[in-house]
């Protein structure tokens, strides 16, 4: 990253950050008013930030930028003069314009990079801007017929239309993002002087990593006072201590709650994209849709939010873009012509639940069945069994979105596997319920931070490891006479049905423990709406796991969500159980293992 | 261990000299950190060969890949004398596991012949070069080279599917 020069690198970093925020806030303020036609102080401020942007960008010399932000502010200015009203196509050239500045924005660090579409873009702000007053103007000779006219009109000169996937959304994060730490009112564009300040968040990951430290050691010196309380005389000193202990203790989890409450973002930074994806697909699909969200201010980790974003907006892309009918379709139907998606985000103990649904037309579950088994996911004869939980989930399951399911507009190469990877990165999970003619619904779960999560210690070949709460449903003990083998893979009844049973040693590649054990431990894990028994050695206990970063050398290890350190200095993968499975030959008809006992009582097939 | 100056005012490469599979091996001391003993180290799970896990130095968590496997030999035992490299690679620390550590020296420059097959198993790629240690030879290895191919190893195996984030 290069400031340009004459501004230091602190400088540049914040124009980037403050400038990609008033672009947003822009961008979300130019749907308002066209959703809204707008009141005097919506208009007022969206000249202002038009304004803003144009003032920084002018000083640290982009010159696009600048030329770009001061067409649109002369057609904001006529638009809060009351010259103009807002038509579609003056819409259109706005979000063309939030587009380019995005593109430019992303692209500051190249000198070279010249942003096509500029010039075509101030000469239509420019026009729109020039073109005859409207007659509830003041200027009373514009003839009524020709403002319908220009309404109406499809704007040709437009050129084409950056769409979001075009790499905006991918590379527009600056490299040095900051946090405001006092959650200002985000349209506020300036640095108030409320007693907040800009901190980097690598410097809050120092803080975290510092915690984390501590947490690492109070535990490490919980455990030696109190063999020291067992063993020796410790007199009255022990007491002291132990006061010192709960002290540090209580200090030690205040401290890293305010630490991650630092970290924290309000999910609206990532929801205020979607309206526009919704406008931008809809309008393109000759669709009509209502985008509900709520829960907009729930909190969390800002680096979930940013693994957050892109899931997100292909989740409510492909909603529209398959789940919801046309107007015709949904009449026919009996259901009200415009669809609706609703995003509500809320906390569920230490977890975030972010729930997507649309009233569409749900998802084709036979559709499913028939891609599933043209792309050899699954074989015919056992597609029949699945459940309709299962089946869903096969369009999570990589290599089934593929070119016939992908079209203009949803598809782009970017499948519900990666979108399941991407969440899942971050230790969170997704499940896809869905009724036929009814809808759709995504329940995404997310924890609030990745510094430090809960984690379920089990071993497996005598070594530890933590499995992240969020993805376990429960720990069950299975006897050997309860495991069965259904469909050549050995599975075991709980509550009614049917969960498959899965080594932990097999799939870290290890060598096998006992298979031969009266009973088992198994965890019942869920990785998107499918469960699975994860049989392990022996479970240690629940514990707050401090994520360690493991560098980039290894790059993204598929079974591995990162590392801990146990209270006995060892190192400790958290694991990252659809990776592990993702990678094992565990498909959902290979061949169980051929080391299971086949108990008693056993169907071979 | 013992530390060998060699007379003064040459152009001199600083090494820290190991062993591997009975063979003596080199590495410009510019990048290593550190020598440790060996000690408890995590496995990856599906990690490929080379990577031996993950060790704690002092509350970072380190990858640790295993020298003999990187290049080709056999997997060797862990003796008392086994130890771990801590090297700095593309601005991070990870450690390599060596049979042992023999000596820090200084190399004079003029010493340093063109890599050669004859002495080492050794792909020449990864050699800086050959040179004469009192009555033996030992080779230098290119450290960023070795690494740079173990990188692009373990990314290939590791996780074809994911994008970047």
């Amino acid at each position: 990253m290069s400031a340009p020069a004459g501004i230091t690198e602190e400088e540049w970093e914040l124009f980037l950050e403050e400038t990609r925020e008033q672009i947003e806030a822009l961008d979300a303020a130019i749907l308002q008013l066209e959703q809204t036609e707008g009141d005097r102080d919506l208009l007022r401020e969206t000249f202002r930030l038009a304004h803003t942007i144009k003032g920084s960008s002018a000083a640290v010399g982009l010159d696009a930028m600048t030329r770009l932000t001061h067409a649109m502010e002369s057609l904001l200015d006529r638009l809060r003069g009351g010259q103009l009203s807002i038509t579609l196509p003056l819409a259109d050239a706005l979000f063309t314009s939030c587009d380019l500045l995005r593109q430019m924005l992303a692209r500051a660090n190249d000198p070279a990079f010249d942003a096509p579409g500029v010039d075509a873009a101030i000469r239509q702000l420019t026009e729109i801007c020039s073109g005859p007053p409207q007659e509830a103007a003041a200027s009373p000779e514009a003839p009524a017929a020709e403002v319908a006219e220009r309404r109406a009109a499809p704007d040709a000169s437009a050129g084409p239309r950056p769409t979001l996937d075009a790499g905006a959304p991918e590379t527009f994060q600056p490299p040095q993002p900051t946090i405001e730490t006092a959650h200002a009112d985000e349209h506020d564009g300036a640095n108030r002087a409320g007693g907040s300040i800009r901190i980097g968040v690598d410097q809050l990951d120092v803080l975290m990593n510092l915690v984390g430290e501590l947490v690492i050691d109070r535990a490490r010196i919980e455990e030696i006072v109190e063999r020291w309380r067992a063993s020796a005389a410790a007199g009255p000193l022990g007491g002291q201590i132990e006061d010192v202990c709960l002290h540090l203790h209580r200090t030690l989890d205040d401290l890293r709650d305010e630490v991650l409450k630092s970290r924290m973002v309000p999910v609206s930074s990532v929801l205020r994209r979607l309206p526009r994806v919704v406008r931008d697909v809809a309008q393109a699909e000759g669709k009509e849709v209502e985008l509900r969200i709520s829960g907009e201010e729930t909190e969390l980790d800002r680096a979930v939010v940013e693994e957050l974003a892109d899931p997100l907006v292909h989740l409510v892309r492909n909603s529209v873009d398959h789940g919801i009918e046309t107007p015709d379709e949904r009449r026919r139907q009996g259901k009200s012509p415009a669809g609706i998606i609703s995003i509500a985000a809320r906390h569920d103990g230490n977890q975030i639940l972010i729930d997507v649904s649309d009233d569409g037309a749900g998802v084709d579950t036979a559709r499913v069945r028939e891609i599933a088994i043209a792309r050899g996911l699954i074989a015919p004869d056992s597609a029949d069994a699945l459940p309709a939980r299962e089946l869903l989930d096969l369009i999570f399951v990589p290599g089934f979105s593929t070119a016939s399911s992908i079209t203009e507009v949803s598809g782009r190469g970017v499948g519900m596997d990666i979108v399941r990877s991407r969440i899942e990165r971050v230790n969170g999970s997704i499940a896809l319920e869905s009724e036929p003619g009814r809808g759709a619904h995504f329940t995404i779960r997310l924890p609030l931070t990745l510094a430090i999560i809960r984690g379920l210690l089990v071993t497996a070949c005598d070594r530890a490891y933590a499995i992240p709460l969020t993805a376990v449903a429960e720990v069950v003990r299975v006897a050997r006479h309860e495991i069965q083998s259904v469909g050549r893979r050995p599975a075991t009844e709980l509550h009614g049905e049917m969960l498959p049973l899965v080594w932990l040693d097999e799939l870290i590649d290890g060598p096998r423990q006992d298979r031969n054990a009266d009973a088992v431990t198994a965890v019942a894990v869920h990785t998107a709406g499918r469960r699975i028994g994860i049989v392990v050695e022996r479970l240690l206990g629940e514990q707050d796991v401090v994520i360690k970063q493991v560098g980039t050398f290894l790059g993204q290890t598929r079974g591995m969500a990162g590392a801990t350190i146990l209270v006995d200095g060892r190192v400790c993968p958290i694991l990252n159980i659809a990776g592990l499975l993702a990678g094992s030959a565990l498909t959902y008809d290979a061949p169980g293992s051929a080391d299971v006992p086949a108990a008693p009582g056993t169907r071979t097939a | 261990m013992r530390v060998v100056t060699a007379p003064s005012g040459v152009d001199e490469l600083p090494v820290v000299c190991f062993e591997l599979a009975g063979e003596s091996y080199a590495a410009d001391i510019g990048h290593v950190r550190e020598i440790i003993r060996r000690q408890d180290i995590a496995p990856i799970p599906r990690a490929p060969d080379f990577v031996e896990g993950m060790t704690n130095l002092r509350g970072r968590v380190l990858p640790v890949v295993d020298l003999r496997r990187l290049l080709g030999f056999p997997p060797g035992e862990i003796t008392r004398r086994s130890r771990i490299l801590i090297v700095e690679f593309g601005g991070q620390l990870l450690g390599a596991i060596v049979d042992a550590v023999t000596q820090v020296v200084r190399l004079p420059s003029s010493s340093l012949e063109p890599p050669s097959r004859v002495v080492s198993r050794v792909e020449t790629a990864y050699m800086r070069g050959v040179a004469a240690l009192g009555e033996s030879l030992v080779v230098v290895l290119d450290v960023d080279r070795v690494l740079t191919a173990a990188q692009s190893k373990a990314l290939a195996t590791l996780d074809p599917q994911l994008p970047p984030p």
